[in-house]
């Protein structure tokens, strides 16, 4: 009855696209891009529940009292207390979500100035600061008279017994009036006459605003003060708070109340845009605007859904001002007033304003679906192209639409039987797949169609055809590797017909050598000393060894993983908490990334530091097994890491195939029950638990290798521990427990599988353990090219025609040697 | 409490350092911070004022942070620790009350934790904690994430951006995970009583 966690991640994909559909639009929607009726059910039960639970649902902290919370909070400062050693707090003028406001003796200019000083644990959140500062200076641009001078941000602390109190604040304009909130409150909507000086006003400060590239984002009327001007009878209205620390620290959410009656981020001024999650525009502080002068004039507030509906005008408004409002409060942002002078200009009868905006939108439509022709361009290749463009105005992610998607047509087992590769990038889908007839071709064109059937979610597709395999086909159709299939298996069974095997000799405080990476002719290696971490290098071509541990920081210890990409080398490993570092060949350079790992927080990579490593061509795949998912890639490039949120996985095994990664490990848990974990993460970035294509039984899963077609993946039997081994086949996905053809007491330390074979090395019946094996037939033990001492082989690899393998003597001593594989026929 | 301080201290320079830090110890820290805050308050106040708990807890929060330099890390660690404490003092807190019915089972906890909104699933329905507790901890496993992020909205009153911070992960994933939490848990929960009904 319950949704299974491995499709828990489609659910969501679903639900997040739903959440932006029409409600009308849903079932149609669901019934196209969710076959599983299982699964359509539960986003169908968990849409309707979202819109049963009462509005506030879990919304406010669970220790909130029941509708009382009078704010007993006593103001941070009291009068006389000095800031900054330059104002001199003389009265608490009032609470707000952001921070408190105070008015103060600005001691070194001799006035009174009010100043604003932010909430403490706001400060928390990185970079806040730093945004914080860099607003004011933006803001201390504006010097408008109806926008509120802001002057100075400042930084004090004072010490308490229990520690620093940090006190961050701005010194602004003090302002002696009440808001346009108070006075709509008190006396009630104001006419026509009384409001447009006012809105006049208002519109020129906003204009101010924006053109120094600012949005106020959080125009109301509390947000306006009216002050009166020296003129006698006139009123100045001035536009308070915008931008500063809103942007810094909240944006378009609805925020729990702070104080009674006063709610973060406003959410009833809102734009449908700002609602939705999507940057404010200028364009959302006119609809706030319109918002605003149709409270002004009507005492209308906002309506909880954001909308105007149908707008009950007043009686006795003029045509002219409800027309205003409807256009400034129009859905489309681009369909609204393009200035705020616009609207004043509007409202005082010059039309010609109307028309500029409609000019304007049109030409960004424009524009965009050039933008989007050139993209089209680039993302042909492959075989079959679909191409999906994201309608502009929907805010479903890139990853749900992907996530959605895969799930649709791994739902269809005829086609695609190899994997569909989807990638989305700025609303752009590109669906990827190899098809074998022209009736699947015209099949998957239809599913696809299907997929894309909502129009507020995608509103275009084009489909084209290519014949014969592009450059980026993630698999070939099956038996295309057929011939080089053969001729390994032949080289397989004649491994042992070899000549002069390479060897060399390991500094002697090498404990272990437990790691290899290719890198062209060079082989890289890691492991552990007595002193740490070891890293070395050894050149195949004459068998010399190079020692590189002394590049390794001194906490380093052990090194665990490498991976090369991009010229450079990933190193990984370290204990709880994890080591990472990029060594560059080029410069003999090895910077330490420790400090950068974690994008996630702590409790990644606890377990063992760092245990798996990939490159897909383009960013280097970091796992482990943390106290969370521990999971990030790290592209070269920008030199970053970036977390890679899923179900809970424990890494024990990254293999990369095509420009995608198979992930072995374990789910959560502990002990010998700990669920297996095998899943796929496609080029950008989805997961698909691939768990359930295991053979039943299976525990934790530990190594794995690709041969070109297939995976050999090793686990432990769930029940009793012992090693298990299959093939996982994932063009059909499919896996066969291979167990049977490796001796019992077969401990695999190492395997490697790029040329179309097995490389497996480790320990059976206490002595090493080499062999070569083909799915399907039996391992072939490779004897007599190492040491006659040996006792374990540790790791393997196989570069071009070279095979590579480390291990330990009964000495303890490490060796490596490499041999070529020569085929006698 | 003077000692009690000092632990805290400890525990969080420890969180700084990246030392492993029993949940257990913090807890109990946490718990007492907040009940020693919340008598002084009581004390403070005149009869009849009700605290503003979110601001109560979130000074609770501030101060403890200053007594020790936690660099952004280790604050992370500390309110996902905050979170889980704040959960279990509330099942606690349910489960005594169910105990202990009658006069005086309001003292057992001196922070008023009334149940609010938050879990009125409709007019004439109201879901308790340790009803929630349950149906928190089959939506973790579910997604342990989508927990996470309920524990921190719901026990330490942070809003989206902060949890999003927290977790690094994005703000409009949060929104959208957020959403989907709630939607979830208030059908367990519905059907849960309306099963037991």
């Amino acid at each position: 009855m319950s949704v299974r966690p491995e499709d828990w991640k489609i659910v969501e994909a679903l639900f997040e696209m739903a959440l932006h559909l029409d409600p009308k639009e849903v079932p149609a929607f669901l019934a196209k891009n969710c076959p599983d009726p299982r699964l359509r059910a539960e986003v169908e039960r968990l849409l309707t529940d979202r819109q049963l639970a009462p509005k506030d649902f879990l919304e406010h902290p669970i220790w909130v009292d029941a509708g009382l919370g009078l704010e007993s909070r006593r103001p941070r400062f009291r009068s006389g207390q000095r800031l900054a050693n330059r104002f001199e707090v003389t009265r608490f003028i009032g609470a707000g979500g952001m921070g408190e406001v105070y008015e103060a003796n600005d001691l070194s200019l001799g006035e009174h100035v009010a100043i604003k000083v932010i909430r403490e644990h706001l400060l928390w959140q990185r970079g806040v600061v730093e945004r914080f500062k860099q607003e004011v200076k933006v803001a201390k641009q504006v010097t408008h008279p109806n926008v509120c001078r802001i002057h100075e941000y400042f930084e004090d602390s004072r010490e308490h017994s229990e520690g620093t109190e940090e006190i961050l604040f701005l010194s602004m304009e003090l302002l002696r009036g009440r808001t346009l909130a108070d006075r709509l409150k008190e006396g009630g909507f104001l006419t026509v006459n009384q409001a447009w000086p006012l809105v006049k006003q208002m519109a020129s400060a906003l204009d101010a605003i924006h053109a120094i590239g600012v949005v106020h984002r959080d125009l109301k009327p509390g947000n306006i003060m009216l002050v009166r001007a020296k003129e006698l009878g006139s009123v100045r209205a001035v536009v308070m708070d915008f931008g500063i620390a809103r942007r810094a620290t909240t944006s378009a959410d609805k925020q729990p109340m702070t104080t009674r009656g006063e709610v973060l981020g406003t959410p009833e001024y809102m734009s449908p845009e700002q609602r939705e999650g999507q940057l404010a525009t200028a364009a959302s502080d006119i609809y706030a605007l319109g918002l605003v002068i149709r409270e002004m004039v009507t005492g209308m507030r906002p309506l909880e859904s954001g909308t105007l509906a149908s707008t009950e005008s007043r009686p006795g408004l003029p045509a002219r001002w409800e027309a205003v409002i409807r256009r400034s409060l129009e859905r489309d942002p681009s369909r609204r007033f393009k200035t705020a002078e616009d609207v004043a200009r509007a409202l005082a009868g010059e039309g010609s304003a109307l028309s500029t905006s409609v000019r304007r939108a049109r030409g960004i439509t424009i524009q965009l679906r050039h933008v989007l022709a050139s993209v089209a361009l680039l993302a042909l290749v492959g075989t079959i192209v679909y191409m999906f463009f994201r309608n502009s105005h929907s805010n479903v992610s890139d990853a749900s639409i992907a996530v959605a998607m895969q799930a649709r047509f791994n739902q269809d087992p005829v086609l695609f039987k190899d994997t569909v590769d989807i990638t989305v990038e700025s609303g752009v889908v590109t669906l990827r797949g190899t098809v074998g007839s022209e009736g699947e071709r015209a099949a998957a064109e239809n599913i696809a169609k299907g997929c894309y059937g909502v129009k507020s979610v995608l509103d275009k597709l084009i489909v084209r055809t290519q014949t014969g395999g592009g450059p980026e086909t993630i698999m070939k159709p099956k038996g295309t590797k057929a011939g080089g299939h053969q001729k390994e298996s032949t080289s397989a069974t004649n491994l042992t017909d070899v000549t002069s095997p390479r060897s060399s000799v390991l500094p002697p405080s090498w404990i272990s050598l437990d790691v290899m990476e290719a890198a062209g002719n060079a082989v890289y290696v890691g492991g552990r000393s007595a002193d740490g971490g070891t890293l070395g290098v050894y050149q195949t071509r004459n068998g010399k060894f190079s020692d590189l541990s002394h590049l390794l920081p001194a906490s380093w210890c052990p090194v665990r993983s490498l991976a090369f990409g991009d010229d450079q080398l990933f190193v990984g490993g370290g204990s709880r908490g994890g080591c990472a570092a990029l060594f560059s060949p080029a410069s003999q350079v090895l910077q330490d990334l420790s400090s950068e790992l974690h994008s996630h927080g702590p409790g990644l990579y606890y377990y063992g530091g760092i245990q798996a490593l990939g490159f897909n061509g383009r960013e280097f795949l970091v796992g482990g097994a943390g106290k969370v998912t521990s999971l990030e890639t790290y592209a070269p490039t920008t030199g970053r890491f970036t977390y890679l949120s899923m179900p809970y996985f424990a890494v024990n095994s990254i293999t990369s195939y095509g420009n995608s990664f198979l992930l072995a490990g374990a789910g959560p848990g502990s002990g010998p029950s700990q669920p297996p974990a095998l899943g796929w993460i496609s080029p950008d970035h989805l997961f698909t638990n691939l768990t359930s294509f295991l053979p039943p039984g299976w525990g934790v899963t530990a190594h794995s290798a690709q041969d070109g077609k297939e995976f050999l993946i090793e686990g432990r039997n769930r029940a009793t521990g012992e090693k298990l081994f299959a093939v996982f086949d994932p063009a059909n996905r499919s896996s066969t427990d291979v167990t049977e053809s490796f001796p019992e007491s077969f401990d695999l330390h190492s395997v490697d599988g790029r040329q179309g074979y097995f490389l497996l090395g480790g320990q059976a019946d206490g002595v090493c353990y080499l062999a070569r094996y083909h799915p399907g037939a039996q391992p072939s033990v490779v004897r007599g090219l190492l040491p006659p001492d040996a006792i374990d082989v540790t790791a393997v690899k196989t570069v071009g025609n070279q095979s590579i393998v480390a291990g330990l003597t009964r000495a303890r001593r490490v060796f490596i040697i490499s041999f070529p594989e020569k085929t006698s026929k | 409490m003077k000692k009690g301080r000092g632990d805290a201290t400890n525990l969080l320079s420890e969180l700084a350092d990246g030392r492993e830090t029993e949940a257990s110890e913090l807890f109990t820290i946490i718990y007492d911070d907040l009940r020693r805050r919340a008598h002084a308050y009581m004390r403070r106040e005149r009869p009849g004022h009700t605290l503003q708990t979110t601001a109560l807890v979130n000074e609770a929060y501030v101060k403890l942070i200053r007594q020790s330099s936690l660099d952004w890390e280790s604050r992370s660690h500390f309110f996902r620790i905050a979170a889980k404490t704040m959960e279990h003092i509330l099942i606690d807190y349910a489960r005594k009350r169910n105990r202990v019915k009658g006069p005086g089972a309001h003292q057992i906890i001196p922070l008023h934790l009334a149940l609010g909104e938050a879990l009125v699933l409709s007019p004439d329905l109201s879901a308790d904690y340790l009803d929630l507790g349950r149906s928190l901890e089959r939506l973790s496993k579910l997604d342990p994430l989508q927990g996470e992020i309920v524990r921190l909205r719901l026990f330490t009153g942070r809003t989206i951006e902060e949890v999003a911070d927290v977790l690094g992960i994005s703000v409009e994933s949060v929104k959208t995970k957020w959403e989907l939490a709630k939607a979830w848990l208030y059908g367990d929960l519905k059907r849960r009583h309306e099963r037991s009904t």
